[in-house]
């Protein structure tokens, strides 16, 4: 079973050595391989030198198209590369690879998406203000009600998939955030979605691209709110008729 | 109208067809873009020789002065052109998305092609 890590990194020059060497925590053996790439999203920092220095496996992106379209890029990478699993890892840090061989479980199973989730049975110690957990319970709710299924972090970026799953993301991935609204897409069209509960770690270099200043959360939550209204309105079942 | 104002307007529409001649010649403007243009030009030149038609198009519609008439049409034909551009940018975008994910993956295959005649020659 060939499986592939895409980790999304732009100016993570101080994490992604120590994010690339975390995927030996996965401890995958037997009919596993692991591979993975990273995307580097234009970069302005030295992480394209870094990349090269320690002959790691990257895709380097002439021009930064956001994080959508990064992770996208992994997703066409795995499809074109004939991967069996695509899992998203964060290039700065937060994601536990301890969890992948979990994440994988799930896929096994049959579900086609898998959401390693901050939320689930409150495992967590991710440090989340209240504000925050507010907007993510909000975004939710959101979700519950359009495509008719709970999922308790809509946000997570650590998710793996199957075939199936990497196909429509290589063909359509939403641009700025992406997560939400691309979970609602999927659910409407019809694939199975899984959550299993996971550790988060906080960052420990950089800053997150939400804090940096007062309106850019609110502008998130409702370029985020839209989008997840549009995908469910407008995305119809895999193989449904089109009237 | 005065014959002046008749003069000056035609001038004025005649500098524009032949600029926009001009931006198409030196590829700066698509063809079908400098069409739309030219359409609004000849719209244009035929109001300034038959100024009536303004007249009964705002009776018809109800109107009263003619000059609200034009500044009306004039905003809905310029939204209507920056809608155009703005669907104009995504489309855009997305092209330039596709361009740049692609030239990345090539890149990499590229490289990783040449890492591996590089070991092939050193064995």
């Amino acid at each position: 079973m060939k499986i592939l890590v895409i980790i999304p990194a732009y100016n993570e020059s101080l994490n992604i050595i120590r994010t690339v060497n975390s995927l030996k925590d996965a401890k995958l053996e037997g009919k596993y391989t692991l591979d993975y790439v990273i995307v580097n999203d234009g970069s302005v920092d030295n992480t394209k030198e870094i990349c090269r220095e320690n002959n790691f496996n990257v895709i380097n992106l002439p021009v930064n198209l956001g994080i959508g379209g990064a992770v996208q890029t992994g997703y066409k990478y795995a499809h074109y590369n004939h991967y069996d699993v695509a899992i998203q890892y964060d290039g700065d840090g937060q994601h536990d690879a301890t969890y992948i061989k979990d994440l994988i479980k799930e896929i096994e199973v049959g579900y086609d998406i898998v959401i390693g989730s901050r939320f689930v049975k409150e495992l967590s110690e991710f440090k989340s203000t209240f504000i925050r957990r507010c907007g993510i319970n909000f975004l939710s709710f959101l979700i519950r009600l359009l495509a008719g299924k709970k999922i308790y972090d809509p946000t997570s970026g650590f998710r793996a998939c199957n075939t199936k799953v990497i196909e429509e993301f290589a063909k359509d991935y939403p641009t700025d955030f992406p997560e939400p609204d691309s979970i609602t897409k999927i659910i409407k069209k019809g694939y199975h979605v899984s959550e299993i509960p996971v550790k988060m770690k906080p960052r420990t270099d950089g800053v997150s691209s939400l804090t940096t200043n007062i309106f850019k959360p609110a502008y998130y939550m409702i370029k985020v709110s839209v989008a997840i209204i549009i995908a469910g309105v407008t995305t119809r079942k895999v193989g449904a008729k089109n009237e | 109208m005065s014959n002046n104002l008749t003069i000056s307007l035609l001038v004025i529409c005649i500098l524009g067809f032949l600029f926009i001649l001009w931006a198409v010649k030196k590829k700066e403007m698509l063809f079908k873009h400098a069409l739309l243009w030219w359409f609004l030009d000849i719209v244009l030149i035929v109001l300034i020789f038959i100024p009536d038609i303004l007249r009964f198009i705002a009776d018809l519609m109800g109107i009263e002065t003619i000059s609200n008439m034009i500044f009306l049409f004039g905003f809905i034909i310029v939204l209507g052109i920056i809608l155009l551009l703005t669907m104009l940018v995504a489309e855009q975008k997305s092209q330039i998305t596709t361009l740049s994910q692609e030239v990345g993956i090539l890149e990499n295959k590229v490289r990783g092609l040449e890492n591996g005649n590089h070991k092939k020659a050193n064995r």
